[in-house]
């Protein structure tokens, strides 16, 4: 009973890191079919954010630093949706009704997500911060003319080089002042660590268990936010709005929604979330540029076993994929069958936490021989017309 | 015609009581309906009486939820899409479908290819430059044969997708809305077409189109609600007051 | 709802003629001619101008064109984005890796078993000491696996960005498994420290030289194949199920063969590739099977141009010598650039170089017509 217990609290656990982490990627994918491949690195963003705040919250002192958690969480979201609302407009948005496409932008933008935390300094802020300011503002100058588009290949080319080359030149000039002040990275390619608050560390006992405070936090958070998506979702206007063009995008357009804000909208709150996900994985251990991709595939699988359209799939299928890899992963299920030889084997030999994640896949792609469209598929005569 | 047929009452699909229901929704309630070998049927109805579904049941798309489909004496209800066509079911969408990438030419080698297995396609010999020809002479098509596909105007990419519906000769059209965005003109030559196409196929259009349906019609079946609502000549129906109620009475409202 | 993918079909398949009218015979003839030049060019004349390094790598990069050119054809013609050809790769890499470990006298097993206490040869180890079973194992288990799971998966209609991240699970999947696997292929650190192949010590500079030729040829093959697949009505199929797969099924084509038989086809090229290059490099590791450089070997086809074989050839040597250039003078930059070459080729050449050029070539080919009838009116004038 014990057993059984500890594993489902585990295996819940892990489900609920997934699960925070997939809400916004099922929320996007249902939208707009599509699969953002940087949604990992948002989540990087996210504990990277936690790991800053946290450290301003500890130069403040004592009553702070305890509760650095909550501006944490909050800061975690603004920075992700940020990123992703930039992502989206400058990005996704021209790459409507091409998913695969999108698939390979959006990878491309993680990889440059996970340098730029590797390398980030005051030398790459400033140039990109001139950058930005001297390209956007100019096309934002010179958009107003009249002959605007005649000469628009010309100017964006010119301004594209111009603004590199002083940020660039501003960059050199700062190092060369200031030196290593300005040089030295961030962050760097080490991971980071986050400490969390002493009123989370420990545990409550129960019984024989022991309940770790940061996976009660954790799993509290997700209630929170699968209940405050819920709520938006159903109740308010803008949720009613993403609903429908969920449902039906040309539709929607005509009765006057406005569907490309709907997009970004959506779009930012999921990577909002992947923020709040990445203030939950940034308790659990180290942040490192690789944070996201450890998580990415399995918040994938989750989006597959789920389905599309309905909350519930996520949850079901998250809970589900993270008690499997427990239960797997920690060789329970080897404890559960002692009597037969061969099983009691071959789940010895999954009884690693990598190894799981193989015995994991293959019972997803049995499942699939049964659900090919995930837990709750949506029915009609639009589907695959 | 009428003559030359004897045997012409055979059928060759039987509904029976079919139903379709979507959540709850029911596209298809308890229909019952067949068609005779060597027929030309239109089925007309207003919107949501289930005419596209009846042809997503007959071309395996849809599965129904009760009722049995017979196609030649055979169950459709089982087999899935490109079986019921190697059956001998061709059908033509609503909005034309054809390979955009593709060009007419191609297109039409892709239905008329007789073996449609995996290998006998990869290493089958095959001559059918002929019938080819001769499709694009019928679809007027000839001096367009080697443009892609997604560059013909509506219009012709309609007439493309019947000549490939045709170059799988099946026993059974299906035509859905096949002159929905034609000219007049066009519209005439498609029912001219449809005309010497019956002569030995066996035909089920659905259509919205009056002056389209009056060219072409010899029996019509009106749908409403997902089951039968009456059958019988153009004028027959025409004049029918349950007819007028659900349909033709909603125009003169609207 | 299906946007028409670019304006012109697969190359090979009855373009518009571009001013050169040749009968598809004359044309077949013409492609065979260019692709010999191009062979004895690379065979004859490269290997004296470029520098011992610089061949090499362009050996290694030859191999890898063989996994582009399978992408190709299942991404390009087929639409099946796959995110897991470094499985395939790294399968093929192994096969021949495992073989070349097992040059050793008899009795002697390969020296890392050591480290982890095993004695005896795992079972699946034996068939490799023969090199003709070998040769078999390197593009049939990469096709054999992707068989399979390219059929539990496309069997169910599971497709597009379903698809993708199916592929890339797999990859995770695979890379597990060999990392966990210490006591059975080395785990970690995979196989290396090879010497021998055909008693032939492959380091030396002859056998260097037949390495690259061999390339040279398996890339030539695997051209024609995928050349032999795409053209004619298989081809056209192929294009028919990327455009508007159900469609397919309603001309009744069942596509789950189609689209089976070309991922297992890619997958054996793959093989071939991570068996070309495993030869060149000397190490294979679960590294081949890492998600990053999966997703990398798409990047190759789309810049090159995919739906267009020559482009993923040329795509897949680009980019590697830029990666090699800028990785080995700023390897900060190299993410940089790579993560901008995803966006700049997605966003900007969606045809990648060969669709750029064939767009470009017709209208420049436009203007020269224009221009030349111009010259003929004014010189009657």
């Amino acid at each position: 009973m014990t057993l059984l217990f500890d594993s489902l609290f585990n295996g819940i656990s892990i489900g609920t890191v997934l699960l925070m982490a997939a809400l916004g990627l099922a929320i996007v994918f249902g939208l707009m079919g599509v699969i953002n491949m940087a949604h990992g690195e948002l989540m990087m963003l996210g504990a990277y954010t936690t790991f800053v705040v946290q450290n301003v919250f500890r130069q403040w002192g004592d009553p702070w630093r305890d509760f650095y958690i909550f501006p944490a969480l909050v800061a975690a979201f603004g920075v992700a949706a940020l990123v992703g609302l930039i992502l989206e407009r400058a990005v996704i948005r021209f790459l409507y009704g091409r998913p695969l496409e999108t698939l390979l932008a959006t990878w491309g933008v993680s990889l440059i997500l996970q340098q730029f935390v590797r390398s980030v300094n005051w030398v790459l802020a400033l140039r990109l911060g001139v950058f930005g300011l001297l390209f956007f503002g100019g096309w934002w100058l010179l958009a107003k003319r009249v002959d605007w588009p005649r000469i628009k290949g010309w100017v964006l080319t010119l301004l594209l080089v111009l603004s590199t080359a002083i940020g660039t030149v501003g960059g050199r000039l700062l190092a060369q002042t200031y030196a290593l002040a300005v040089t030295q990275p961030w962050f760097g390619a080490q991971n980071r660590d986050v400490t969390a608050p002493r009123w989370l560390r420990g545990g409550i006992p129960v019984g024989q268990l022991f309940l770790p405070n940061t996976r009660l936090f954790i799993i509290s958070l997700t209630l929170v936010c699968i209940l405050g998506l819920y709520i938006f979702l159903q109740h308010t206007r803008w949720g009613l709005r993403i609903r429908a063009v969920t449902q039906n995008r040309a539709m929607s357009a005509c009765v006057g929604i406005p569907t490309q804000t709907v997009d970004a909208l959506t779009f930012a709150i999921g990577s909002g979330l992947a923020g709040v996900a990445g203030v939950a994985v940034s308790l659990l251990g180290s942040v490192g540029p690789n944070t996201g991709q450890n998580y990415i595939v399995d918040t994938f699988m989750v989006v597959v076993v789920g389905g599309v359209g309905k909350l519930l799939g996520s949850i079901v299928a998250a809970l589900g994929i993270g008690i499997a890899n427990f239960l797997i992963g920690s060789g329970t299920l080897a404890l559960i069958f002692p009597g037969v030889p061969i099983l009691t084997d071959t789940l010895n030999f999954f009884a690693t936490t990598s190894m799981a994640k193989v015995m994991v896949f293959a019972l997803i792609v049995v499942f699939l021989q049964f659900r090919p469209r995930g837990l709750f598929p949506e029915k009609g005569r639009t589907v695959d017309a | 015609m009428l003559t030359a047929a004897p045997i012409a009452t055979r059928q060759i699909l039987q509904i029976q009581d079919l139903t379709v229901s979507f959540d709850g929704f029911k596209a298809l309630n308890g229909l019952n309906f067949s068609l005779d070998e060597g027929e030309l049927r239109v089925v007309i109805g207003p919107n949501g009486a289930g005419k596209t579904t009846l042809l997503d049941v007959l071309t395996g798309k849809v599965r129904p939820t009760k009722g049995c489909v017979l196609f030649k004496g055979k169950d459709l209800t089982k087999l899935k899409e490109h079986q019921i066509s190697v059956l001998g079911i061709g059908r033509k969408f609503q909005t034309p479908r054809i390979y955009q990438n593709l060009n007419p030419r191609e297109n039409l080698e892709l239905s008329l290819n007789p073996h449609k297995e995996v290998f006998p396609t990869l290493f089958g010999r095959r001559d059918l430059r002929d019938k080819v020809d001769a499709l694009l002479e019928t679809i007027h098509l000839v001096h367009k044969d080697r443009i892609p596909a997604g560059l013909l105007s509506h219009g012709e990419k309609q007439w493309l997708e019947i000549g490939m519906v045709i170059a799988q000769d099946p026993d059974l059209l299906l035509l859905d809305e096949c002159v929905a965005g034609m000219t007049d003109k066009e519209t005439e030559a498609t029912g001219e077409l449809i005309q010497s196409l019956a002569k030995n196929h066996t035909i089920l259009v659905i259509e919205h189109d009056m002056v389209f349906v009056r060219q072409i019609a010899r029996k019509v079946t009106v749908l409403h609600q997902g089951a039968l609502l009456c059958e019988g000549s153009f004028e027959e129906v025409k004049n029918d007051p349950r007819v007028i109620e659900v349909y033709l009475g909603s125009h003169k409202r609207g | 709802m299906k946007v028409l993918h670019s304006p012109h079909t697969p190359d090979g398949i009855t373009t518009p003629a571009q001013g050169l009218d040749l009968s598809p015979r004359n044309k077949l003839l013409l492609e065979a001619g260019v692709l010999m030049g191009v062979l004895l060019l690379l065979i004859f004349v490269f290997p004296a101008v470029l520098s011992g390094f610089r061949l090499n790598l362009l050996g290694r990069f030859l191999a890898l064109s063989i996994v582009a050119l399978g992408i190709d054809l299942i991404w390009g013609y087929t639409g099946m984005l796959s995110l897991g050809q470094g499985v395939f790769f790294a399968l093929g890499g192994y096969a021949l890796g495992m073989h070349l470990s097992l040059q050793l006298p008899d009795g002697r097993i390969p020296e890392f078993f050591s480290l982890y206490g095993v004695t005896e040869l795992p079972w699946f180890w034996r068939p490799f000491y023969s090199f003709s079973f070998t040769a078999i194992a390197i593009f049939l288990i990469p096709a054999l696996v992707a068989s399979a799971l390219g059929y539990l998966v496309v069997r169910n209609r599971i497709r597009g960005v379903y698809f993708s991240i199916l592929t890339q699970a797999t990859t995770i999947i695979f890379f597990n498994f060999f990392n966990g696997q210490q006591r059975l292929i080395n785990g970690t650190n995979g196989l290396t420290s090879f010497t021998t192949l055909f008693d032939l010590n492959i380091n030396s500079a002859e056998m260097r030289f037949a390495i690259y030729v061999a390339t040279i040829l398996f890339v030539a093959l695997a051209y024609v194949l995928c050349r032999y697949l795409t053209s004619g009505l298989f081809g056209r199929i192929l294009v028919a199920i990327r455009d508007d797969e159900p469609r397919v099924r309603f001309s009744g084509y069942d596509p789950t063969g189609f689209k089976v038989l070309v991922f297992a086809v890619a997958a054996g090229l793959a093989g071939i590739a991570g068996a070309l290059f495993t030869l060149q490099t000397g190490i294979i590791s679960p590294n081949a099977m890492s998600v990053p450089f999966s997703i990398e070997m798409v990047i190759w086809v789309a810049v090159g141009g995919r739906s267009s074989l020559i482009g993923a050839v040329i795509g897949a040597v680009l980019v590697n010598f830029a990666k090699s250039l800028l990785s080995e003078s700023f390897p900060e930059i190299w993410l940089f650039f790579q993560g901008g070459l995803f966006l700049l080729v997605v966003m900007v050449l969606p045809d990648g170089l060969v669709g750029w050029v064939r767009t470009q070539g017709r209208q420049l080919w436009i203007i020269f017509q224009l221009w030349r009838r111009r010259l003929a009116k004014t010189s009657l004038a």
